[in-house]
């Protein structure tokens, strides 16, 4: 990258299953009045202070075309350029970074805001799939996820004991958490006794339905530096897409994801991931992703994500903690999924990840995943 | 300091009311070969693929991975900006950021909608705010641009004559055009003719509903050198947005609390950074965003191309002709074509294909240096994109 | 394609049928109460730049501020704005054809503030701008906290 990019500042509302007080932008407009003032920026339109940003929401989850305006109205977008991303948070993180590395602004506001509550969300997910082949079908997000579940453990022999002990390891680590919607006290036989929904996969491994929002301000390093004493760089970025239809892959694998952090690490200059990075926060939205989402990140070998678990190095005080803030399987929507892994990350840079502080983490990496088992990975590298 | 930014390839389907030949993939593909062999480059050479649409007019989520086989982005990056109309062109300037930035250094952009596949009237209406005035049957998109008729000619002394007038161009163009859809031969009589739709608007005076897709690909300065001889210069680009909670007073004619409009904003900042003082001289020929009629008129005002209630005269003398000095709208604009997704993204297409002097038959006159090509968004946004043959 | 192919065009045709539970929020939810319980229609007002905005909302987009008072608007206003629509279209509420022709109007209220709302009167030939309209609510028990608890505008004479 021609310029080091660096997170200035990040809030997240708590997330919570459902908003019902609020609409979608007197949400977002918390955080967005929040993170402006951490920052002592105001919305200009004299080249001053703060005039561009990237939104992220979407016309299903907000139940209207052109919803971009719950954000752009409070996130400044009135007679200046605020542009929707609508692949997800993380996506519109990368576009801002792009924004930044063009040249064209100095400062720039990155937002994502979702209320799933207000929807039905296998309905929509529904629509995820195409209207010739696949919806036909009555597929969701979830169905398809247990497709790959049972491809996955398959495969490789993961157990469901090792899926389990994802969601034990992240629901507890919520608790760590001030913005967490759910944490729990859980054993594994708590979790494999509950309820199945699509098997193999038991409510207590599905990321639950949850509203929320993440504001965040990036700037270029100048500009950084002047706005905080704590920048995060950026210093890898990349996404990638699978092939569409569920048969052309095998879910047991995710060269998408593989492909995104290869391009990442190299920006980046990491070489041994394993080694190198000293906190991940992954978008999990079903337990057994955490376990093939550190496969194709590298952190192990193709199969052997159940012995990752099973090793405990991803716990919260050993050598490579994963998730410490809960993950998305203590509740965060969609949309906001991504923004928020990276905020997460950004905090653990800044040493302000309280009760959840990885010590002496110096260098993070935050992913992000959409579409039907994972078809779009995204990763970014973070470094204090 | 950006890197600078070159057009290498076009591509675009036909457009067509309905398309049951081909389903949106294999359209969105059409326009992706047809882009592809227009800059000699195969799919491989491709850094970054884009896809967009407005998803609701199919009823589809998250197309960007839907049809990744077909716009080519498996194993490749991408994502996706949906700004309402001015999505096909915040597609163009998304894929600038991508390549100005360094990140990547040739991007494919692509957008497309097929809405026959859909029910355009409900899916326009659930613009408006679904908690306040979503149920108020008021809505309409016609209403919109009816008032905005009703107060262009209030206010300049336009007369409907001169809005058909502006019909007739587009249908001369359009017959001149293979992309477009709607190639009809028109005189004032039959526009003035058709049936009301919402007075004083007819349903000559408003844009059809089609099917299509366009493609663009961006290069970086040190690669456009390989690719091709004839590049399209991204001058420079501009997004205004504007507030807008609901759907409410503020989007119709007149606004309560009157200020200049978006394209008057954007216009200006961009003429002022670029030098130009007369964009009806200085800029060679414009491809704009009019959904109707009455709205090319208004919006070659406040897109300063001439004086507030001077557009009708000239479409009166016949200066916007293809032979005009104000060419406007030489493809048959959005009139002639309106699959929302990429409509804003074909005025930048043609816009550029004006340039490299390839438009065939529908080519303007007099000699392209500049082009510039609008994008309208349902809640009174603008996009501005500026090119050039020079640097 | 091999000839063998014959492209019959199979169409799938669907009906979707996705519901949503759209919060109003403190803004739009504190207007409808208004609506309904009192027949009190609101705007609230900027306090850097003055505009009075109906519906209500938690900020002013041009300003970026938290909008401030809530100032009652009256039920009567002058019509600045109006379009009769004669072609029938599809309501995204019920999935079925609006009745027309019906006529959508803009009204600025005596209160300062603009609403966008339906006029009684569905013939274009018997409206003028500048005329004076009124609020008719529907009857208490009709009222469901809804933009439509007011029924129309009708002409007034003054």
């Amino acid at each position: 990258m021609t310029e080091r990019i660096g997170i200035v500042a990040t809030v997240q509302t708590k997330y919570e299953e459902s908003k019902p007080r609020l609409h979608p932008s007197e949400l977002l407009c918390e955080v967005v009045e929040e993170v402006m003032s951490e920052t002592g920026l105001t919305f200009t339109r004299d080249g001053t202070g703060l005039e561009d940003s990237v939104t992220c929401c979407s016309d299903h989850w907000d139940g209207q075309i052109g919803s971009s305006k719950n954000a752009q109205d409070v996130a400044g977008g009135d007679l200046r350029e605020s542009d929707n991303v609508s692949t997800g948070g993380a996506n519109a993180f990368f576009l801002a970074v792009a924004r930044l590395l063009s040249g064209s602004c100095d400062t720039i506001l990155v937002t994502a805001h979702c209320k799933e509550s207000q929807g039905q969300v296998g309905l929509i997910e529904n629509m995820g799939f195409d209207p010739i082949y696949h919806r036909m079908l009555g597929l969701d997000f979830l169905s398809a996820a247990a497709l790959q579940a049972n491809r996955y453990m398959h495969k490789y022999a993961i157990t469901s004991e090792q899926c389990a002990k994802v969601v034990v390891k992240n629901r507890g680590n919520a608790k760590n958490n001030p913005f967490s919607q759910a944490p729990l006290d859980l054993t594994v036989d708590d979790v494999l006794n509950s309820p199945v929904l699509a098997f193999p996969l038991k409510v207590l491994e599905v990321k639950p339905v949850s509203d929320g929002a993440c504001a965040m301000i990036l700037a270029t390093e100048s500009r950084a530096k002047k706005l905080t004493d704590k920048p995060v760089w950026v210093k890898g970025i990349a996404n990638c897409y699978d092939s569409y239809y569920l048969g052309d892959r095998d879910l047991a694998d995710c060269a998408a994801l593989t492909n995104a952090a290869h391009r990442a690490y190299r920006m980046a200059e990491i070489t041994n991931p394993r080694k190198e990075i000293d906190v991940v926060e992954l978008s999990e939205y079903y337990s057994y992703q955490e376990l093939l989402w550190l496969e194709g990140l590298g952190f192990c070998n193709k199969g052997e994500g159940g012995k990752l678990i099973d090793s405990g190095v991803t716990g919260m005080d050993r050598e490579l903690p994963v998730n410490p803030s809960g993950g998305l399987l203590s509740g965060v929507p969609t949309m906001v999924d991504g923004l928020s892994r990276i905020a997460e990350a950004a905090l653990q840079l800044k040493g302000e990840g309280g009760a959840r502080q990885i010590s002496g983490a110096r260098t993070a990496l935050a992913h992000s995943v959409m579409g039907v088992a994972g078809q779009m990975h995204f990763a970014t590298i973070l470094e204090k | 300091m950006a890197r600078r930014v070159a057009i290498v390839g076009i591509g675009q389907t036909p457009h067509k009311s309905r398309m049951p030949e081909l389903d949106a993939g294999e359209m969105i593909n059409v326009a992706v070969r047809a882009a592809l062999e227009d800059a000699q480059l195969s799919i491989r050479e491709i850094d970054q693929v884009l896809l967009s649409n407005m998803e609701h007019f199919e009823g589809n989520y998250f197309v960007e991975g839907m049809f990744s086989d077909s716009v080519g982005s498996y194993l490749k990056p991408g994502l996706k900006t949906q700004v309402m109309g001015t999505t096909g062109a915040s597609m163009v300037t998304t894929a600038w950021y991508f390549v100005a930035s360094g990140l990547f250094d040739t991007v494919l952009t692509v957008t497309y909608q097929k809405q026959h596949e859909g029910q355009s009237g409900p899916v326009l209406q659930s613009a408006a705010e679904p908690s306040y005035d979503r149920v108020l049957t008021g809505h309409s998109a016609m209403y919109i641009f009816a008032s905005l008729a009703q107060h262009y000619m209030a206010e300049t002394g336009c007369r409907p004559e001169h809005a058909a007038m502006v019909r007739v161009k587009a249908a001369d163009n359009g017959r001149r055009n293979p992309f477009a859809h709607l190639k009809l031969e028109l005189t004032v009589e039959d526009v003035l003719n058709s049936r009301v739709l919402v007075w004083p608007l007819r349903l000559l005076d408003i844009c059809p509903t089609s099917a299509g897709a366009c493609a663009l690909v961006l290069a970086s300065e040190e690669r456009v050198r390989k690719i091709t001889n004839k590049p399209v210069w991204i001058r420079d680009h501009i997004a205004v947005h504007q507030e807008g909670f609901t759907l409410s007073v503020m989007h119709y004619y007149p606004d309560p609390f009157p200020r200049e409009t978006t394209r008057e904003v954007a216009s200006k900042k961009l003429y002022a950074r670029n030098g130009i003082t007369d964009p009806a001289k200085e800029i060679d020929v414009f491809e704009i965003y009019e959904p109707s009629t009455y709205g090319e008129l208004q919006y070659m005002e406040d897109l300063g191309i001439c004086g507030k209630g001077e557009a009708w005269k000239l479409v009166e003398k016949g200066a916007t002709t293809l032979e005009g000095e104000v060419p406007m709208n030489p493809s048959g604009g959005v009139l002639s074509a309106n699959a929302i997704g990429d409509c804003a993204m074909v005025r930048v297409a043609e816009a550029a294909l004006q340039v490299r002097g390839d438009a065939g038959e529908h080519q303007i006159a007099r000699k392209v240096n500049t082009a510039m090509a609008h994008g309208f968004g349902g809640r009174g946004y603008t996009t501005l994109h500026l090119l050039s043959k020079t640097l | 394609m091999s000839k063998e192919m014959a492209p019959e065009h199979i169409t799938i045709r669907t009906q979707m049928r996705i519901p949503y539970a759209y919060s109003a929020g403190l803004y739009v939810g504190r207007f409808l109460q208004e609506l309904r319980d009192n027949e009190k229609i609101y705007a609230n007002k900027c306090p850097k730049c003055g505009r009075l905005l109906l519906p209500p909302r938690i900020m002013c987009g041009r300003c970026s501020v938290r909008m401030g008072e809530w100032i009652e608007q009256g039920h009567k206003g002058t019509l600045v704005s109006f379009g009769v629509t004669i072609e029938p279209q599809v309501d995204v509420t019920t999935g079925e054809n609006k009745k027309v022709p019906f006529t959508t109007a803009g009204i600025q209220l005596d209160g300062g503030a603009a609403i966008l709302h339906l006029l009684e009167e569905t013939d274009a030939s018997k409206l003028r701008l500048g005329m004076r309209v009124e609020a008719v609510f529907k009857p208490r028990e009709e009222r469901q906290g809804l933009i439509t608890d007011i029924l129309h505008f009708k002409v007034v004479e003054e």
